[in-house]
């Protein structure tokens, strides 16, 4: 989707919140993927993005277009869900939960769910390389995790992550550089 | 020199390629629909549930209500019009069963085990649609028994 047929689908689901089901289709697979490959758990990555779209459910009557693309602000929506997670970590309870503890939302666990999480889970698990990178980064501020993240992970370019974290590109630059020097070490000490 | 080649690598790192992603639907579906079961039970009940609290204050308190007396009024024309006689059932009686359709609809979940040859029925503990449901089965049994009063009276 570009800018202007995101700007229009904006403005067609102001008027008909429906239609949210047409971003949700072209977002969620590759925040969840984000969400994942920050957290490396199906199940929190499944809340997190949930929490995320919710949010964003609830929130898109409110959002003004600036030219900051739709999907940006979804991924900046999950990076402050993934940043709250792992600032509270084991007390994280998203509104989600909330509103699935009072029964006003619930998502099945079906077989089907749960062999989708044992093949995410040994996808993950095949990848060594990423493992030791996911978990060095899970050590730095988040700050650093932020950046990298989207530049490695999600291979965003500088300007894209700017517009993400609404930080400008020269602050995203020094992150980035003063972060791969801080993981590359903590790598290095951990082997 | 070390950073620049950690970059790189960084740069060529394989993330896990995550595809075929199946619970998004359910997650969509309870996104979009959530509470608008129980909006529209509520939309649906209302006409019928102002027209018996009319019904209580006129005919037990002696109350009376400029509104109610000509919404009274209105229906008692249209049960006159052969066209349009069923509009006043529609309205108190189909309204509420549709409520109640809607709502158990949104409150029951089946399951099939096919291992065990189970079928697994789950009733979700949603105040609000439970109490919709209860109101409209109370709407809709009022009017059955008037009717069946007005029957028995007149028959």
């Amino acid at each position: 989707m570009n800018l202007e047929e995101e700007k229009h689908l904006l403005q067609q689901i102001k008027t008909d919140p429906e239609k949210f089901g047409v971003l949700f289709d072209a977002c969620y697979q590759p925040i969840f993927k984000y969400i994942l490959r920050r957290v490396a758990d199906y199940d929190i990555s499944r809340d997190i993005a949930a929490e995320c779209f919710l949010k964003a459910f609830l929130n898109i009557q409110s959002f003004t277009w600036k030219g900051i693309s739709l999907s940006s602000w979804l991924y900046r929506i999950a990076t402050n869900e993934i940043n709250y997670y792992f600032r509270q970590h084991k007390q994280y309870t998203s509104s989600l939960e909330q509103l699935k503890n009072r029964g006003e939302f619930d998502m099945m666990d079906s077989p089907e769910y749960v062999n989708e999480k044992q093949l995410l889970e040994k996808e993950l698990e095949q990848h060594n390389e990423f493992k030791r990178v996911q978990k060095g980064l899970t050590q730095l501020d988040i700050k650093y995790q932020e950046v990298l993240s989207l530049r490695y992970f999600e291979k965003k370019s500088i300007l894209e992550i700017a517009e993400i974290l609404n930080k400008n590109e020269g602050t995203v630059k020094s992150l980035l550089s003063r972060g791969t020097g801080k993981l590359r070490k903590l790598i290095m000490n951990a082997t | 020199m070390e950073n620049k080649k950690f970059e790189e690598q960084l740069e060529n790192l394989q993330t896990p390629q995550v595809n075929d992603i199946r619970h998004q639907q359910s997650l969509k579906v309870n996104l979009l629909n959530a509470r608008k079961s129980s909006r529209i039970g509520i939309v649906f009940i209302t006409l019928p549930c102002l027209f018996l609290f009319g019904v209580f204050m006129k005919y037990f308190l002696g109350v009376q209500f400029p509104v109610f007396t000509a919404l009274e009024d209105a229906m008692a024309n249209l049960d006159k019009t052969p066209f349009l006689k069923w509009i006043s059932p529609v309205l108190l009686v189909g309204l509420p069963l549709l409520a109640i359709i809607i709502n158990t609809l949104a409150i029951t979940h089946f399951y099939r085990d096919k291992q065990r040859k189970e079928l697994l029925i789950t009733i979700k503990y949603r105040l609000l649609n439970i109490s919709i449901l209860i109101i409209s089965i109370c709407i809709v049994a009022i009017f059955i028994l008037f009717a069946i009063g007005e029957y028995m009276h007149h028959g």
